[in-house]
């Protein structure tokens, strides 16, 4: 009989081990696709042009032939111009101007959305379904659609002059048309929806306002729901690339993303790809960064929202 | 059911929603209509201040030249500032450009190409610039604080110093006018891998072709398809390069198969588009064309990039799997190898690149040519044609009478004969006028090395003139600039014969010019993957019918 168990425990531990391989070995599999971009980025910031070009491509560099001037040239400065003093690429004017752009549009978001997303939830007026509808069919338009007439209405607004345009317009007008997102209204409003009734009648016994029992009762319990929400509006204000583009007039007043395709061209129109590179490498360092600090909350909001950023 | 019903009301109108998007850039006039005012400008160049915006698409750090003749136009106009921009790219300029149209926003001057004029031309947004050509206006310049104090400048510019086909170029659109005028040109050259030429001195002199005794082909006359044919004859195999008879797998690549496409429809005679916006390659003469083509797919006579999995042949040129390549001049040094490459790599060592023009059809204008297509030989009416490429600038209408005018003097100083010498040494590009091949005005090239565009001619005729045998030492700076020397040469001599591409918006019937040359290039890439698949029996006009599908609906 005892035997048999121990046959039984073999077996098992057998079985759990071809498993464990297989598990890791097709995570690692996954993991080597994932960092393969940024191998590659690193890779080439470390190359020069011909190197860039050849065929075969070179897969690793040995440290002497790493050409570190691709990095340090991007912090020579400017020779002549309006620009003369400043550094050739102005990494930390960007850097700025992308984390004060992810910050308003997250706070604005999170501010809309859940005031939205209790009104949807939690009160009662007349046509409540139908304006919930309708404004989930705008889910269904596509974001390109909407560049048209944000772009009329920012201009209607006086954000976009070009030849008055102020770092204060242009900041509104990078942020405003993005501080609401149906889909995190829908979003919050789903959890907002699991809250027990009876908490809010208690509440209403106790004479507590409705604004005091969003504030007090409802934003903490669904505080897991709005985290996951900073950090994909966050992420997703991070990558924008076509409408800051489109609605700034001055390169002082872009973010990273517009930096790093624009800054290289040259004027034959061919891209310097080892400095770009070496500028990707620089930018993602801070958001490598950032993740590891933040790994267990980013970890956990992407897994319950079920999508990437 | 109620849900459904609700679900469908609320998804017609997200869908009338999104009808709504209202565009105010149609607003367009047909040209015919426009007139030819004289423009009346002001009897003193006005002294108000004056802030001119200028969108181009070069980053930051690369734009020093640019910054220069701004601050030197600032100097001679005190009272104007000229605010430079970069749009990040040509698509993010034309879409903003697009956009500000219909907001009254848009710079003050732009570069841009043909397409993208032809675009704004049809929304009525740019400065139709005949006015500013033809205007006999002279100012006396009263500002003392100016560089220029106590001179004249004129208004007026001749166009007869500008080379030609630019001048078509820009003045395409409908009714004949000036919208734009020439600013960065680039052309195609030919690469040329000397020391294999060399190897085969006698048999190539035996097919009558002319070249030195190191190696060098004509760079005056250009060599002729027929003349390609029998070059293959001699320095191609089939099976690979070989390096001990020197010998290529490929003879020739073309970097761009959409300008092969255009260039050589244009050698044919062969119908392709025009200005109307009409796709006219439904012809038997491009379907010739693309047979002969294909035949020479079959021996390897003529590659495209796609063969090695490349953009550009420019590497497959270094490493020695084709002995000559058509590419743009913008891209000159790519062809060269140099220590920088991977040794093993390059089959026949650091071997000497030489340009020479892109192969013709015809020795001149209007000669016959005849070609064996399929075994049957078949005669054409042939044309000289090289592509010319590269954008212009533009001023647009929406802005003040005073600076439109500045606008047009800054424009004008950007395309002085000096000015335009300078920009075409510091970036690649090509003069805009004919006199700039003769400028004495001098650029700092590097912080030791100042030449004009006259010397730096020279230094690539010193070079042939020599046979390559020139006894500069190893550190001579003229060596640096040989090879972009060499091709502003080529490009001077092809000048005469530059065509350009007709340039109009997608329309109700076709798609836009820019879309035309894409699916051009498509068109010979899926000739040359299907020859590659199933040899002679690939019918290229399924090519052509695909590209004409694409491109009418």
């Amino acid at each position: 009989m005892a035997e048999i168990f121990v046959e039984n425990e073999k077996a098992y531990k057998r079985r759990r081990l071809i498993s464990n391989i297989v598990t890791f070995g097709f995570l690692s599999l996954v993991a080597i696709g994932i960092l393969i971009p940024f191998y590659w980025m690193i890779l080439t910031s470390l190359k020069s042009i011909q190197e860039i070009e050849s065929v075969p491509p070179i897969l690793w560099l040995n440290f002497s032939d790493w050409k570190i001037t691709n990095y340090t040239d991007l912090f020579l400065t400017v020779q002549s111009g309006e620009r003369a003093g400043e550094p050739l690429f102005p990494f930390f004017t960007y850097m700025k101007n992308t984390v004060l752009i992810s910050f308003l549009t997250t706070l604005g978001t999170i501010i809309t959305t859940i005031l939205a997303a209790f009104a949807f939830a939690r009160l009662n007026f007349k046509g409540k379904d139908t304006l919930f509808a309708v404004l989930l069919a705008t889910m269904m338009v596509p974001g390109e659609i909407f560049i048209l007439t944000n772009f009329l209405t920012i201009n209607q607004f006086g954000w976009y002059d070009i030849l008055t345009q102020t770092y204060t317009e242009a900041v509104l007008a990078m942020t405003i048309p993005f501080m609401i997102s149906v889909f995190y209204v829908f979003y919050l409003r789903q959890t907002f929806r699991k809250i027990p009734d009876e908490l809010y009648f208690a509440a209403k016994v106790d004479g507590t306002s409705d604004f005091k029992y969003l504030l007090k009762i409802m934003i903490p319990i669904a505080m897991p729901t709005i985290v996951t929400i900073i950090i994909l509006n966050s992420m997703g204000a991070w990558s924008a690339y076509i409408w800051p583009a489109m609605v700034t007039t001055q390169d002082k007043y872009r973010l990273v993303s517009n930096g790093l395709r624009g800054a290289f061209t040259d004027t034959t129109g061919r891209t310097d790809y080892g400095q770009q590179m070496a500028a990707a490498t620089l930018v993602t360092v801070p958001l490598i960064i950032l993740f590891f600090t933040f790994r267990k909350q980013i970890m956990r909001g992407v897994g319950r929202s079920g999508i990437k950023g | 059911m109620k849900k459904f019903v609700l679900l469908l009301v609320t998804f017609v109108i997200a869908l009338a929603f999104a009808g709504c998007v209202n565009v105010g850039t149609t607003a367009s006039t047909t040209a015919g209509t426009q007139e030819t005012t004289t423009l009346q400008l002001a009897e003193e160049l006005p002294d108000e201040e004056v802030e001119i915006t200028f969108w181009h698409i070069y980053g930051t750090d690369k734009t020093a030249l640019l910054d220069q003749m701004i601050a030197e136009f600032e100097a001679m106009y005190p009272n104007v500032t000229i605010t430079d921009t970069s749009q990040t790219d040509y698509n993010t300029l034309r879409e903003k450009i697009n956009m500000g149209i219909s907001v009254d926003q848009v710079p003050t001057m732009a570069l841009g190409y043909p397409d993208h004029f032809a675009g704004y031309i049809e929304a009525d947004a740019v400065l139709k610039l005949d006015d500013y050509i033809n205007n006999t206006t002279e100012y006396e310049i009263t500002n003392s604080s100016s560089s220029i104090f106590g001179e004249t400048v004129t208004i007026g510019l001749d166009l007869d110093d500008f080379v030609a086909s630019y001048l078509e170029e820009n003045s395409q659109y409908e009714g004949g006018y000036y919208y734009s005028l020439p600013f960065s040109k680039s052309t195609e050259t030919m690469a040329v891998n000397v020391d294999v030429l060399k190897a085969h001195l006698t048999e190539i002199r035996a097919a009558g072709i002319t070249i030195s005794d190191n190696g060098f082909l004509s760079h005056d006359v250009p060599l002729t398809y027929a003349q390609i044919e029998a070059l293959a004859d001699i320095i191609v195999d089939t099976n690979g390069t070989n390096t001990t008879t020197s010998k290529c797998e490929y003879l020739l690549n073309y970097d761009s198969s959409g300008n092969m496409f255009i260039n050589m429809s244009r050698q044919w005679n062969a119908p392709y588009t025009n200005t109307d916006g009409e796709i006219l390659i439904d012809n038997d003469t491009t379907k010739s064309m693309l047979q002969y083509v294909q035949d020479l797919f079959l021996n390897n006579t003529l590659a495209l990039p796609i063969a090695w999995d490349q953009s550009y042949g420019s590497t497959n040129f270094k490493y020695g799997d084709v002995c000559m390549s058509v590419g743009s001049t913008a891209g000159v040094n790519y062809n060269i190898p140099t220590d920088a490459d991977t040794q093993e790599n390059l089959q026949f060592g650091q071997f000497q690149v030489d340009f020479v023009p892109v192969p013709q059809f015809v020795a001149t204008e209007g000669d016959s040519f005849t070609v064996s297509i399929d075994g049957t030989d078949s005669t054409f009416t042939g044309s000289l044609s090289a592509v010319q490429q590269g954008p212009n600038i533009g001023i647009f209408s929406s802005a003040s009478s005073a600076e439109k005018l500045y606008a047009w003097l800054f424009l004008k100083y950007l395309i002085e004969t000096d000015n335009t010498a300078k920009w075409a040494m510091n970036t690649g590009y090509l003069p805009a006028r004919l006199s700039s091949y003769s400028s004495e005005a001098a650029i700092d090239l590097t912080a030791s090395y100042s030449t004009n565009y006259a010397d730096f001619l020279q230094i690539a005729k010193d070079f042939w003139d020599a046979d390559g045998e020139v006894t500069w030492a190893t550190t001579d700076v003229r060596w640096n600039y040989l090879y972009s020397s060499m091709v502003a040469n080529i490009a001077q001599s092809q000048n005469t014969y530059y065509q350009y591409d007709p340039a109009f918006a997608a329309g109700t019937n076709s798609a836009g010019s820019a879309t035309a040359r894409v699916e051009a290039g498509y068109c010979l890439e899926n000739i040359y993957i299907g020859t590659l698949a199933s040899g002679s029996s690939y019918n290229p006009n399924t090519a052509l019918n695909t590209m004409l599908n694409q491109l009418t609906w």
